[in-house]
């Protein structure tokens, strides 16, 4: 399970993403493509996206403390945007079944 | 004229375009949309086995068509070109038996085995006995 748990004052969150929760975002105007154009907006709204997962009535003022506690945002945003990612890429299989090293060829034995 | 540059889909158009096909693999609506994201590998994997076992089933139905066809030709031929006073070849009376080995044996078949058995030891004993015959006695 991808996921990333935070204490922040004695209490465990785990941040996480699954499709329900990327299609909330989604339905509330979050586009990832535009990450590149605002990202200190979108990582924000990435972070709180994370928790609708298991604490979807936190507030937005903890939300936020959590946010500000946290350090080494840039390894944080990096996950965060590779866990959003994942919930797609975890569908489409990566090449598996024709290339993959996991992959059976089918070769039949008749002559 | 310019060239329009498609919008790219969002994550929730690709999710729904696949969940039909994940829910027809057996995964419930809650796995998919609330469940942990690296199932549907999992879903992927399975699928992979029921193809191949499938595969394997019909390659043995067919095997086995095969055996039961070659069996009935053999008859219509060989009755066909059977010669006077031979008896006639009859096609099988009931199905093979594919699975032998998870048969009980009876306490008749037992015993069976065991007189054959014990005849073969009695038919070689009896040839040892010809063969030290033979031999000089000094």
């Amino acid at each position: 399970m991808d996921s990333i748990r935070l204490t922040y004052k004695d209490k465990v969150y785990q941040l996480e993403f699954t499709r329900k929760s990327v299609q909330t975002m989604e339905s509330r105007g979050f586009v990832l493509e535009n990450l590149s154009k605002t990202p200190v907006t979108l990582y924000y709204e990435l972070f709180k996206g994370a928790f609708l997962a298991h604490h979807k009535f936190l507030s937005s003022s903890l939300i936020d403390d959590i946010y500000e506690a946290t350090t080494s945002k840039a390894k944080l945003h990096e996950r965060l945007l590779d866990m959003y990612t994942s919930t797609l890429t975890s569908l489409l299989g990566d090449g598996e079944d024709e290339e993959g090293e996991n992959s059976e060829n089918f070769t039949p034995n008749w002559e | 004229m310019g060239v329009k540059e498609q919008p790219q889909k969002t994550y929730t158009e690709q999710f729904e375009e696949v969940f039909p096909y994940y829910l027809s693999l057996g995964m419930t609506y809650e796995e998919f949309w609330e469940g942990d994201i690296s199932l549907p590998k999992f879903y992927r994997e399975a699928e992979k086995l029921r193809v191949k076992r499938a595969c394997e089933d019909d390659n043995f139905q067919c095997w086995l068509q095969g055996l039961y066809v070659y069996e009935a030709v053999n008859c219509a031929i060989g009755n066909a070109l059977r010669k006077e006073n031979t008896p006639q070849i009859k096609y099988l009376d009931k199905p093979l038996e594919i699975f032998k080995d998870e048969k009980q044996k009876s306490r008749k078949d037992i015993e069976e085995e065991r007189e054959k058995a014990s005849i073969k030891v009695q038919l070689q004993m009896n040839n040892w006995i010809k063969m030290f015959s033979y031999l000089p006695k000094d």
